[in-house]
């Protein structure tokens, strides 16, 4: 694009990037703004506070109690994806490697659920948590979790192991190795991309969940974070201030991880996913 | 024999996951749909189609419905649209690209509860960003109730949507563009087409299925901005954001109505499956092109 002499459309090109770029980091940069902004002075803020006022942090974090929301949030989070990923990768591999009966309708039955919503299993799900007393556990939430992300981690590693050449197992199977073998000691350590991608996708998902969260955990020490936001709106309605604050350090943990996982992000993503 | 068993095996740890907490509770879900249930929830008596019956009369419940599909109207012409024109804009390799493309994804990473805390401050008539820059900018008579005006309160909320999808429709696009081969459009600019003809004669075409995917993903996202609802309007003013997930939780939590409630997801679950069916069928048709 950028020739000699079309220096204008060159400059207009950034020009719509560079504004369109900056409209989208606008509400971002107006909660930074607010977070650190004086209660008294945050009315007139638009995007640079009148003042410096870190207190907005502490008060988040131990008053509000950010700090129990975070753990419950990082505990639920962490276990889902555990369960998930373990048992998903290995339905996966079925998925690629094996030949067997009603393999189309299984691998059909996981995509289907993806076009059903959270919510439709929300109210069974909550009658029967609570005939078995198991509201308020981690429990409660990590099980459906992890199934709510399976055709995810399916779909994803599936692919992923498809794109590897079968000489590898077939070399395995030669030595002795049972299947179970194969899988663990060769297969799975070469599917690391696909592992992390579908992994940092359903941190992603997990962490955000709000409907599930907020039914089945009534108790406030056991809330997670989307829940315990909904908690400080209504306590901190009128001093925003430390909602920001709050906010901005719930979305610390996301922007690490996807900017640690930004190389295998991508490759995963689309290689395995969409057909 | 027991080789045969093997791939079951692996499938095994899967399928009892999701048989417990997704096939069960669906199929629960629509059996749950013909009783009544009250706030006393061993209390069931069977009521066969009542609830539905209840539901399809209840003005909120269709209400509910068309918010939905206008939201989603919008969200598909204008999301689509404004992902498709950044991701052209960002298909040629030139500096500062990944700069760019990390910048409109960023939204995509904010969880939906916090961005709808985010935009009810935003949208605040007094205090909030969008009316004091209007203020600011002399556009004062711009100003809205946002989130309080039936007329804006809808349309507030999906470019709330477009602004999170935006940045994942953007990528999609850009894979999809980047799948188109040069050749072609290297031959067309050599025959003497403009770019805005190879634009809309070749690339376009080519990138339906593309478009029918994010088409469906942004369906699929729209009947679960419940935490976006819930935080900015619940529904309100006057039913404006009324939408059926909303609609559904309200009726269990608050007025402990849990078989209507069913009854409505078992519609909703309904229309999905429509969807994505209707959507198989169309690629199915370019497939023969």
């Amino acid at each position: 694009m950028p020739k000699k002499g079309v220096s204008w459309i060159r400059g207009g090109f950034y020009l719509l990037l560079g504004t369109c770029a900056v409209i989208t980091m606008l509400p971002l940069i107006y909660l930074l703004a607010l977070s650190v902004s004086l209660y008294r002075e945050s009315f007139t803020v638009l995007l640079w506070p009148h003042s410096f006022d870190w207190l907005n942090y502490v008060e988040a974090w131990l008053t509000a109690r950010l700090n129990i929301y975070m753990r419950n949030s990082a505990m639920v989070t962490l276990l889902a994806l555990s369960v998930n990923m373990l048992v998903g990768t290995l339905a996966g591999y079925a998925f690629a490697r094996f030949r067997f009966r009603f393999k189309e309708l299984f691998f059909y039955l996981f995509l289907g659920s993806l076009v059903v919503p959270g919510v439709a299993t929300l109210i069974p799900l909550f009658i029967n948590l609570k005939a078995l007393g198991l509201l308020n556990t981690y429990s409660a939430l990590v099980f459906p979790y992890a199934a709510q992300a399976l055709p995810l981690t399916i779909i994803i590693l599936r692919g992923f192991f498809q794109s590897l050449p079968p000489a590898l197992e077939d070399a395995g199977r030669m030595d002795g190795a049972s299947e179970f073998r194969i899988f663990w000691n060769i297969m799975l350590p070469l599917a690391r991309s696909g592992l992390i991608a579908a992994a940092v996708l359903q941190f992603v998902i997990h962490w955000d969940e709000l409907v599930m969260a907020m039914t089945f955990m009534t108790d406030e020490s056991k809330k997670t974070l989307p829940a315990g936001l909904i908690v400080l709106q209504g306590q901190y309605w009128t001093d925003y201030p430390v909602l920001a604050a709050a906010l901005i350090t719930s979305l610390v943990p996301l922007v690490i991880i996807y900017a640690v996982s930004q190389k295998y992000f991508e490759r995963g993503f689309l290689v395995g996913s969409f057909r | 024999m027991k080789k045969q068993l093997v791939p079951y095996l692996f499938l095994l740890p899967a399928l009892v996951l999701f048989a417990l907490f997704i096939l069960y509770p669906l199929i629960f879900n629509s059996v749950y749909s013909v009783y009544t249930m009250g706030s006393n929830l061993g209390d069931w008596n069977f009521v066969g189609l009542a609830n539905y019956k209840a539901i399809f009369t209840d003005f909120v419940f269709w209400r509910s419905l068309r918010n939905n599909f206008l939201f989603l109207a919008g969200v598909i012409v204008f999301g689509t649209s404004l992902a498709l024109g950044i991701a052209v804009l960002l298909d040629k390799s030139f500096q500062g690209r990944s700069f760019f493309r990390t910048v409109f994804f960023l939204p995509y990473i904010v969880s939906w509860v916090v961005m709808g805390l985010i935009f009810v401050r935003i949208y605040d008539p007094y205090i909030g960003f969008l009316n004091l820059f209007l203020k600011y900018i002399g556009l004062k008579s711009l100003a809205r109730t946002w989130l309080a005006d039936p007329q804006t309160a809808l349309p507030a909320l999906a470019a709330v949507f477009i602004w999170k999808m935006g940045g994942l429709a953007m990528l999609i696009f850009m894979g999809g563009l980047q799948g188109i081969p040069t050749q072609l459009k290297e031959a067309a600019e050599i025959d003497g087409s403009s770019k805005t003809r190879i634009f809309f004669h070749i690339t376009l075409p080519l990138l339906r299925p593309i478009i029918a995917v994010v088409v469906l993903l942004l369906t699929i996202y729209s009947f679960r901005i419940f935490p976006l609802v819930y935080t900015t309007t619940r529904g309100g003013p006057h039913y404006a954001t009324e939408v059926p997930v909303i609609y559904l939780y309200r009726l269990a939590f608050q007025y402990y109505r849990f078989g209507e409630a069913c009854a409505v997801t078992v519609v909703v679950v309904l229309i999905l499956i429509g969807f994505a069916a209707l959507r198989g069928r169309i690629s199915g048709q370019i497939q023969y092109e």
